[in-house]
């Protein structure tokens, strides 16, 4: 397990202003999706159970995610995070970005500012701006209290319930809040708040990002992105419904210009990764996508070229071998003291019963690692190509 | 105390499973000498579980599951001719895809011959959502269309190292069986 994100300072000053603010919230800017009437007592007992519940969810995820972590890309995210904030940030929240190692493309945040992002999300886009406007969206759920906002606008007699649930924030990025069932039978009007709420969190976002000076055009295209991926989630028509909002969007001259190979070498080591993540979860279009990615950026990248045949080699569909031979090929020759692409050939040649040629790779493969975690395997390869060829090397 | 008399017969003879005449549960299609002292427990599935103190000290499972059937938690399926180290590879992502395992640590992914076959052994530790930890041997091996697999369990190192020679005997005792009982 790596760091768990509790070990980060969590400053709880939040939860007594949370209260205040979110009468203040109750009593002035409820706008068309109305609260039921509530007391301060209840606000204030739900601010508190919503801080314990952020706690125990953190411990949750520490228990049962595993952490991604380079330094180098936490130190962007805090870059692109600081951009995104707010003049004067409520007092006790402490935004900060924790990557999580998921196939899953989702992202979340916690009241108290942490904001949790799947590897599997992370690795579909393409641009900064995207991830601005990634980022923007969550800070607009913290700092606008969207969580507390959410339950103070459950009937009070629920209020128990909510607390024994397995996640506490239904308010997911990108989720489809009609799907959620993790309240029971939340209400038509719970509901409604709840898409009022992601399109809250979508226009002050992109209102963020538009300020931050990122193209807003190169940020709205991460719903395409991810609709790609995934059809069920909303893509241009989610981008769209954001664009009335911002009737003079055509006159926006963005000055943070991002590069997105710039953006796409930064990710590179998520990537390959991710890549290996959703190998092992068997999961191969998001495998070679990601290798594939890696590939199209960095062409003379050895490792992408390795990764996309191994991806190739095991899923073993139709032309996938011959695929798998070239790109292993390339592997090689961009770094010839690379050893797994020669044990893939081995492999490859090992199968189609040329024991000759795979012997020959096999042995390259020891030689450049002799104590490789596979190496008792390809011994025995070894071993069986001698047999194979009726013992005349030994 | 008759009832007893009897479990105590049973559970102290060397009994030779023979699991391919089974009744209701689907015909598996090994042989094994089950322990003196251990008890087989019964599953609907095509499996031979067999502990001393209970599955949370210790256990024996062996399984054979056909080839198309797709893993659990990565939906992977095996197939003939595939490597051992393949099918190895297959077995390691499943328990990395599981999440009521955690922890997962492998500490040994070897080739393996078992009962004539080529096979793999894996061994690792992970711990369960109830914070058990077990200390797993895993063999595997594909024959025809089915992959089998024997795996030694335990939650601690001292029941672990107790019942290991338990388990290689057991192990050394395995046989298919060559015709399926229709």
């Amino acid at each position: 397990m790596a760091d768990s994100p509790c070990v980060k300072t969590i400053v709880w000053p939040w939860a007594a202003c949370a209260a205040v603010m979110a009468v203040c919230l109750l009593l002035g800017c409820v706008g068309p999706e109305a609260m039921v009437p509530t007391s301060v007592v209840r606000v204030e007992r739900l601010a508190q159970q919503l801080s314990l519940e952020t706690r125990r969810e953190h411990s949750a995820i520490a228990e049962r995610s595993v952490l991604y972590r380079e330094p180098q890309l936490e130190q962007f995210l805090e870059q692109v995070l600081a951009a995104m904030m707010p003049a004067k940030a409520p007092e006790g929240i402490v935004p900060r970005v924790l990557l999580l190692r998921e196939p899953s493309l989702d992202a979340y945040s916690f009241p108290d500012g942490a904001i949790f992002i799947h590897t599997g999300l992370f690795a579909r886009l393409e641009t900064e701006a995207e991830l601005a406007l990634l980022l923007a969206h969550e800070l607009v759920h913290i700092t606008r209290q969207h969580a507390l906002r959410a339950l103070v606008a459950c009937p009070p007699e629920i209020d128990e319930p909510h607390f024994n649930r397995e996640l506490p924030d239904p308010l997911s990025w990108f989720q489809d809040m009609a799907s959620l069932s993790t309240m029971g039978e939340p209400s038509d009007e719970l509901l409604r708040l709840r898409r009022s709420l992601e399109q809250e969190a979508d226009r002050m976002g992109l209102d963020m990002v538009i300020q931050a000076g990122y193209d807003p055009d190169e940020a709205l295209e991460i719903f395409n992105n991810l609709k790609r991926d995934d059809r069920d989630r909303p893509g241009e028509e989610r981008a769209t419904a954001i664009l009335p909002a911002f009737s003079t969007i055509d006159s926006i001259r963005p000055v943070r210009l991002t590069d997105r190979g710039a953006f796409g070498k930064r990710i590179q080591p998520l990537v390959l990764n991710q890549a290996w993540l959703e190998l092992q979860h068997g999961q191969w279009d998001g495998a070679l996508r990601c290798a594939r990615r890696l590939v199209r950026d960095a062409p003379n990248h050895a490792r992408g070229q390795y990764l996309l045949g191994e991806i190739l080699r095991r899923r073993n569909e139709a032309g996938d071998v011959q695929q798998a031979l070239t790109h292993c090929f390339r592997a090689i020759a961009l770094d010839p003291s690379f050893p797994e692409p020669h044990k893939a050939i081995g492999l490859i040649q090992f199968k189609q019963g040329q024991t000759r040629l795979a012997k020959g790779f096999f042995e390259k493969a020891l030689a450049l690692a002799p104590h490789s975690p596979d190496s008792d395997y390809i011994r025995s390869y070894l071993t069986q190509c001698i047999f194979d060829m009726g013992g005349e090397d030994l | 105390m008759k009832a007893r008399f009897w479990i105590g017969i049973i559970l102290t003879t060397a009994l030779v499973v023979s699991c391919a005449h089974g009744g209701g549960k689907p015909a598996l299609t090994f042989n094994v000498a089950v322990p003196e002292g251990w008890k087989q427990i019964d599953t609907d599935d095509p499996m031979l579980f067999l502990t001393k103190d209970g599955g949370y000290r210790q256990f024996v499972l062996i399984r054979e599951r056909p080839l198309a059937q797709p893993f659990q938690f990565t939906n992977r399926t095996m197939r003939q001719g595939m490597l051992p180290e393949e099918a190895a590879e297959i077995v390691v992502n499943e328990i990395l895809a599981d999440s009521n395992i955690r922890n997962f640590s492998l500490l040994e992914n070897i080739p393996a011959r078992i009962a004539g076959n080529s096979g793999f052994r894996l061994t690792f530790v992970y711990s369960d959502a109830d914070g058990f930890v077990f200390k797993t041997l895993y063999y595997g091996f594909i024959n025809g269309n089915t992959f089998y697999n024997l795996r030694y369990a335990a939650t601690q190192e001292e029941y672990f190292q107790k019942d290991l020679k338990t388990f290689e005997r057991v192990f050394n005792s395995f046989k298919l069986v060559t015709a399926k009982a229709s």
